[in-house]
C-alpha cells in the first residue's frame, strides 16, 4: 500500500495536481503513523513462536518417559504450567501495553495447561473421554481471556468449546446434545461485547464474528437426535438471523469478505433452499409426518427450531421499523417464509417443492435485475448462478431427454456469456459518455 | 481498590484455579494408590494411539460379566454402577455383586459403567457386561508396540498370566501396573529390547 501511495504521489506532483510541499506533508504523516503503530509482524512472530514452543512441549512430554518415578514425572508436568504463569504475570506487570507479550505468554500458558492435564492423565493412566479433556482445558484457559485481555485465548476458547460440543454431539458413540455449550458460550460473551465496543472495525473483530457464526452453525446440528426433521427449520432460521444481523449498518461497513454473518447467512440459506428444492426430500418428510407432529412438541429439535424462528421473526420486524439501519433484503424474507412452507410440506410435499423452486427462481431473477440496473457484474452473475444451479438440479430430478438437457445447458452457457457481454458493453459505453 | 489491585487479585485467583484442578486429580489418585487395596484383574491388551496423550495399551478384562436375572436392569445401558469385588481361588478379582447405590458396608467396590445387558439365549445365560474405568495403560511409544508383541507371544506359549494391578479405595480405582507372570511389562520389554541388540 505504501508503494502504491508513493507512486501515486509522484504522479500527482508530475501532473501538477498536488504541490511538492503538500506531497511531502502527506509522506511525513504516513511515516509518523507507521512508526506509532505496534509492529504487527512482531506480534505475529510472538504468537507463532509461543505456539511452536507450546506444541513442542506437548509432543516431547507425550513421549512419556517410563523410567522416571511418579513424583518426578508429576513435578515435570507442572514446570511448563508454572513457567507459563510466570510469563503471564510478567506481561501483566512490566509489559502491560505490549500486545505481543500478552498474547505470546497467554498462548504459551494455554498449551502448558493442555500439556499439564495430558501428562497427569498419562502418569495416572486416567481414561477419561476426549470431551472431558477438552472441556477441562477450555475452562482452565478461560480466565486468560479476561485477566490478560488476550484475543488469542478467546479464539482458542471458542475453538475449544466448539470442539467439545462436536465431540459430545457427533463423535461420541452415544451422541448426545451438548447442553453445556450455550453456557460456555455465554462465558466468553462479555469479551465479545467489549471487542465490539472498543475495536468494532478491526480485522480481528470481524474474524471473531466469523468464528462465532461458524461455531453456532456447526454446533446446531448436534441437536438432531430423534426428531431430525425440525433441524431444517432451525437451520433456516439460524441462517436468517445471521443474514439479518449481517445486513445491519454496523456490519455493512465491513468489506464484504469480512462480513462473516452475512456471507454465512446468505450462503447457508441458498444452499439449504437448493437442498430443499428436491421433491424427494419433501416426500420423505411427509412420509414421516405421522411421527412428526404430536410427540414432537417437546423434542429438543422442535424447541430450538421454535426459539430460533421466533428470534428470526422478531429480529426481522423490529429492524424493519428502523429502516435506515436495515432494509429487508429478499433473502431475509425467504428465511421467514420457509416456516409456513415447511408446515405445508408436511402434508403437501409437491406444493412445498414448487414453492421453494419458485422462491429460488424469483431470488435469481431479483439479483439479475439488480445487477442490470446498478451495472453490478457480480450481482448479475450471482443471479445467473442461482438460476443455473436450480436448472441443473432439476435435471437430476426429472426425466427430460438427454438431448433436451444438452440444449438447455448450451442455452444456459450462451445466456451467461450474452448477459455479461451486454453488461460490459453498457458499462464501457456509459463510461465513454462520461468522458 | 483500583484497577491494578483488582487485576492482581484476579491473576492470583486464576493461577490458583489452574493449579488446583490438576493438583486435585493427582491427590485423589495418589491417595488411592498409597492406601487402596490391591486387586489383580486378568487382561488381554491391544495397542492403539491417542494423539494428545501419548501411546497406551488398551486393556480388556476377563472379569466383566455378572450373571444375574436381568429384569431389573433393562434399559440401564451406560449407567454408572457399583461393582463389589472379591477374589477367586487363583487370587484374581471377580465380581461379587453389582448395585445401583453406593454400598454402605465394608466391602471393596469401584464405580463402573454398564456396557450392555445381555438377554440370554441357549448359548449363554443372561448377564450384565461391565466396562471398567481403567482401560488404558500409558507406555512410551516404542515400548507399547513391543509390549503387545510380548503379550502375543505369551499367549501362544499358553500358560502365562497377564493381569493389571489395580488399587481400589472408596469407589475409586487407579491402575498401578500391568504384569505378565509377575513381571512388570516394562521390564519384559526392556529385556526383549536388550536381547535383540
Amino acid at each position: 500500500m505504501r508503494k502504491a501511495l508513493a507512486k501515486a504521489l509522484i504522479e500527482l506532483v508530475n501532473e501538477q495536481v498536488l504541490s511538492p510541499e503538500k506531497a511531502d506533508e502527506i509522506r511525513a504523516y504516513y511515516q509518523a503513523k507507521n512508526e506509532r503503530a505496534p509492529n504487527r509482524l512482531m506480534i505475529v512472530f510472538g504468537i507463532l513462536g509461543a505456539l511452536l514452543v507450546g506444541l513442542g512441549v506437548i509432543l516431547i512430554f507425550a513421549h512419556n518417559w517410563d523410567d522416571l518415578s511418579r513424583s518426578t514425572k508429576t513435578i515435570l508436568a507442572f514446570v511448563p504450567l508454572l513457567m507459563g504463569q510466570l510469563a503471564c504475570g510478567y506481561s501483566l506487570w512490566k509489559q502491560r501495553e505490549n500486545i505481543s507479550w500478552r498474547e505470546g505468554s497467554s498462548t504459551f500458558l494455554i498449551f502448558a495447561i493442555g500439556a499439564n492435564i495430558s501428562l497427569i492423565s498419562q502418569i495416572y493412566h486416567i481414561s477419561g473421554s476426549m470431551s472431558g479433556f477438552i472441556l477441562t482445558w477450555a475452562l482452565l484457559s478461560l480466565p486468560l481471556v479476561y485477566v490478560l485481555r488476550s484475543s488469542m485465548s478467546s479464539i482458542f476458547y471458542l475453538i475449544g468449546i466448539s470442539w467439545y460440543a462436536w465431540e459430545i454431539g457427533y463423535w461420541h458413540h452415544s451422541s448426545q446434545i451438548p447442553f453445556l455449550y450455550p453456557l460456555l458460550l455465554l462465558l466468553v460473551l462479555p469479551h465479545y461485547y467489549l471487542l465490539y465496543k472498543k475495536s468494532a472495525s478491526s480485522n480481528f473483530t470481524s474474524f471473531y464474528h466469523w468464528l462465532v457464526a461458524l461455531s453456532l452453525i456447526t454446533v446446531l446440528g448436534t441437536v438432531a437426535t430423534d426428531h431430525e426433521e425440525w433441524i431444517f427449520v432451525a437451520y433456516m432460521s439460524l441462517f436468517g438471523i445471521l443474514f439479518i444481523i449481517g445486513s445491519t449498518r454496523y456490519f455493512k461497513e465491513y468489506r464484504s469478505l469480512n462480513n462473516g454473518p452475512a456471507i454465512l447467512g446468505s450462503t447457508g440459506t441458498i444452499l439449504l433452499l437448493i437442498f430443499m428444492s428436491f421433491h424427494g426430500i419433501w416426500r420423505e418428510l411427509a412420509d414421516n409426518r405421522a411421527a412428526i407432529l404430536p410427540e414432537s412438541l417437546f423434542a429438543p429439535e422442535f424447541i430450538i427450531a421454535a426459539l430460533l424462528s421466533f428470534g428470526a421473526i422478531t429480529l426481522f420486524f423490529i429492524l424493519h421499523r428502523r429502516q435506515p439501519v436495515w432494509e429487508p433484503a429478499p433473502l431475509s424474507w425467504i428465511s421467514i417464509l420457509f416456516i409456513p412452507i415447511f408446515f405445508t410440506g408436511l402434508s403437501n410435499p409437491l406444493t412445498a417443492t414448487v414453492l421453494i423452486n419458485v422462491l429460488l427462481l424469483l431470488l435469481g431473477l431479483y439479483h439479475i435485475r439488480q445487477g442490470t440496473q446498478k451495472h453490478h457484474l457480480g450481482r448479475l452473475n450471482f443471479g445467473l448462478l442461482i438460476i443455473s444451479t436450480l436448472i441443473i438440479c432439476r435435471f437430476f430430478d426429472t426425466n427430460i431427454s438427454f438431448v433436451l438437457r444438452g440444449f438447455l445447458f448450451v442455452a444456459l452457457g450462451v445466456s451467461f456469456f450474452a448477459a455479461n457481454y451486454i453488461m460490459l458493453k453498457k458499462k464501457s459505453s456509459s463510461a465513454k459518455k462520461l468522458s | 481498590m483500583n484497577i491494578k489491585e483488582f487485576i492482581f487479585i484476579a491473576f492470583i485467583l486464576m493461577v490458583l484455579f489452574q493449579l488446583f484442578i490438576p493438583a486435585q486429580m493427582i491427590v485423589q489418585r495418589e491417595n488411592v494408590l498409597r492406601r487402596g487395596t490391591a486387586y489383580k484383574f486378568k487382561t488381554a491388551p491391544i495397542d492403539p494411539s491417542d494423539p494428545f496423550r501419548g501411546k497406551y495399551i488398551d486393556l480388556s478384562f476377563e472379569a466383566t460379566r455378572f450373571y444375574t436375572d436381568i429384569e431389573a436392569w433393562r434399559g440401564k445401558q451406560g449407567e454408572t454402577v457399583f461393582v463389589h469385588l472379591s477374589t477367586d481361588s487363583a487370587g484374581f478379582a471377580r465380581i461379587q455383586q453389582i448395585s445401583l447405590l453406593e454400598p454402605a458396608t465394608e466391602v471393596d467396590y469401584l464405580k463402573a459403567e454398564i456396557r450392555y445387558v445381555f438377554k440370554g439365549d441357549e448359548a449363554e445365560a443372561s448377564h450384565i457386561r461391565i466396562s471398567y474405568p481403567f482401560d488404558r495403560f500409558y507406555m512410551e511409544e516404542s515400548k507399547a508396540y513391543e509390549a503387545e508383541q510380548v503379550y502375543r507371544e505369551s499367549r501362544r506359549a499358553g500358560e502365562q498370566l497377564t493381569y493389571a494391578l489395580v488399587r481400589i479405595k472408596g469407589g475409586e480405582a487407579v491402575i498401578e501396573n500391568v504384569l505378565i507372570d509377575g513381571t512388570p511389562i516394562q521390564e519384559l520389554v526392556k529385556l526383549r529390547q536388550a536381547e535383540s541388540h
